[in-house]
């Protein structure tokens, strides 16, 4: 009989990047023809080895195969992409109607958003959840850079005056609520990444630009101490490149799911990411020089392959599918 | 032999559905059932195989189910479905229509002048 550890096997289980129960059902399928046609060869009058050898052969490049597989099984539905490009296109409708400054339209927001991410996650995580499951991460990530502020303050406060500003739970409670946060965030971004890291790269799409946003409100905040009239035309003009460069992170999402080929996915977020923070800069015409926008444009690119680090080695890949396998065929 | 994979290549789904539309079969029973109907012209390269019949499952021609073959082991079977049976009718009619054009082409220089 095929040893487990087949190669072939192997590397076809590396290159599916699939969930753990289509990769079984993947591989059970590839080993059971292999054990025909070996059986086939045996009965010719060839050796097992010989048998198996041949018969994996004329299955042809196990990268070949997984590719195929993966085009298949990763490419989504219309429906699908929508509901994964939703969230962009109600982010764009929110500043295209400059309503992203009420407390109400932004809190149903996030609550839609983090209703759909538990639900989904409880589901069995649907790839058109993981958009949604991005802006929940922002509120950590906004509560961080406070708690963050908190601690940074009172360090200050302390190298200056030598006491701390503010009393000293507070600071315990802001270093607790970072370690806790970041933990539960990484746990969630590695079962996200687990299976493809793209799509967890595809998650936090967004968070560069909202980043870079974030950043050019915080360089001008001049411009809300000056007069009704031009606040409210600079803010139109903000708002509306804003709306556009989320109707482009929609149709990068669309493209994402309807595609299945995990070269083009990989092209797509590398070049949607850097691209609208350069528009963002080339609109907003802010104070940020063009040496810092391309920094800010590498470092987006890295936060968003940063997922990759989460990717399981080849190695865990086929023993958690084999394991899999394994329990499969003795229930 | 480049033109036949070409041509195989673009004929993979007419293949396999015609061959399922008989009955319910699994991968390698299906490759055997086509070498033999073809007389051994068409050879299909496994790896090839095995995702085209997922994707014809995930548009929803076939539906694959696992099953005991004869000699008792478990396989993969895949089964037409109604909506499978009327895309393959679509396509034989094409597929006919297809051929009757480059046989219309084709013929009058087949004819060698007398």
């Amino acid at each position: 009989m095929i040893p487990k550890s087949n190669r072939f096997i192997e590397n076809v289980i590396s290159g599916l990047h699939l969930d753990p129960v289509q990769s079984t059902e993947i591989v059970d399928e590839l080993q059971a023809h292999i054990e025909d046609r070996a059986q086939d060869l045996v009965d010719q009058g060839i050796s097992v080895d010989q048998a198996l050898r041949q018969a994996t052969q004329e299955l042809g490049e196990s990268d070949a195969i997984a590719k195929g597989f993966y085009e298949v099984h990763s490419r989504r539905s219309w429906r699908h992409a929508f509901l994964g490009a939703l969230p962009h296109i109600l982010l764009s409708l929110m500043f295209a109607l400059h309503v992203w400054t009420e407390p109400v339209i932004v809190a149903a927001m996030l609550g839609t958003a983090l209703v759909i991410s538990v639900l989904g996650w409880r589901a069995g995580r649907p790839t058109w959840t993981f958009p949604w499951l991005g802006y929940c991460i922002l509120i950590p990530l906004i509560s961080w850079g406070l708690a963050m502020s908190a601690v940074g303050y009172g360090a200050w406060g302390v190298l200056t005056r030598g006491s701390l500003p503010l009393d000293i739970p507070i600071y315990i409670v802001s270093l607790a609520y970072i370690a806790i946060s970041m933990w539960v965030v990484i746990k969630i971004a590695s079962r996200v990444a687990r299976n493809d890291w793209l799509m967890a790269s595809l998650t936090v799409l967004p968070i560069p630009f909202l980043a870079y946003w974030f950043l050019y409100f915080y360089n001008q905040q001049e411009l809300f101490n000056q007069s009704a009239n031009r606040i409210g035309l600079t803010l139109q003009e903000i708002d509306s490149t804003a709306a556009i460069i989320f109707l482009i992170i929609a149709a990068a999402t669309i493209i994402f799911f309807r595609v299945g080929r995990r070269a083009v996915r990989l092209a797509l977020l590398a070049i949607t990411t850097p691209s609208v923070v350069v528009l963002a800069w080339l609109v907003y015409k802010s104070g940020i020089g063009p040496l810092a926008v391309f920094a800010f444009a590498l470092t987006s690119i890295a936060v968003l392959m940063s997922p990759a680090l989460f990717d399981r080695t080849p190695a865990q890949i086929v023993r958690t599918a084999l394991e899999k396998l394994q329990i499969r065929r003795k229930s | 032999m480049l033109y036949r994979k070409e041509l195989l290549k673009g004929s993979t789904e007419t293949i396999l559905l015609s061959v399922l539309v008989v009955q319910p079969m699994y991968g390698y029973q299906l490759v055997k059932d086509i070498s033999k109907k073809s007389s051994g012209y068409l050879n299909f390269k496994e790896g090839t195989l095995y995702p085209a019949l997922h994707r014809l499952e995930k548009e929803k021609y076939l539906i694959g189910y696992w099953d005991t073959s004869k000699n008792g082991q478990k396989r993969r079977y895949y089964k037409i479905t109604t909506l499978g049976e009327s895309r393959l009718a679509s396509m034989l009619s094409e597929w006919n229509e297809f051929s009757q054009a480059i046989n219309l082409i084709a013929q009058p220089k087949l004819v060698k002048p007398s």
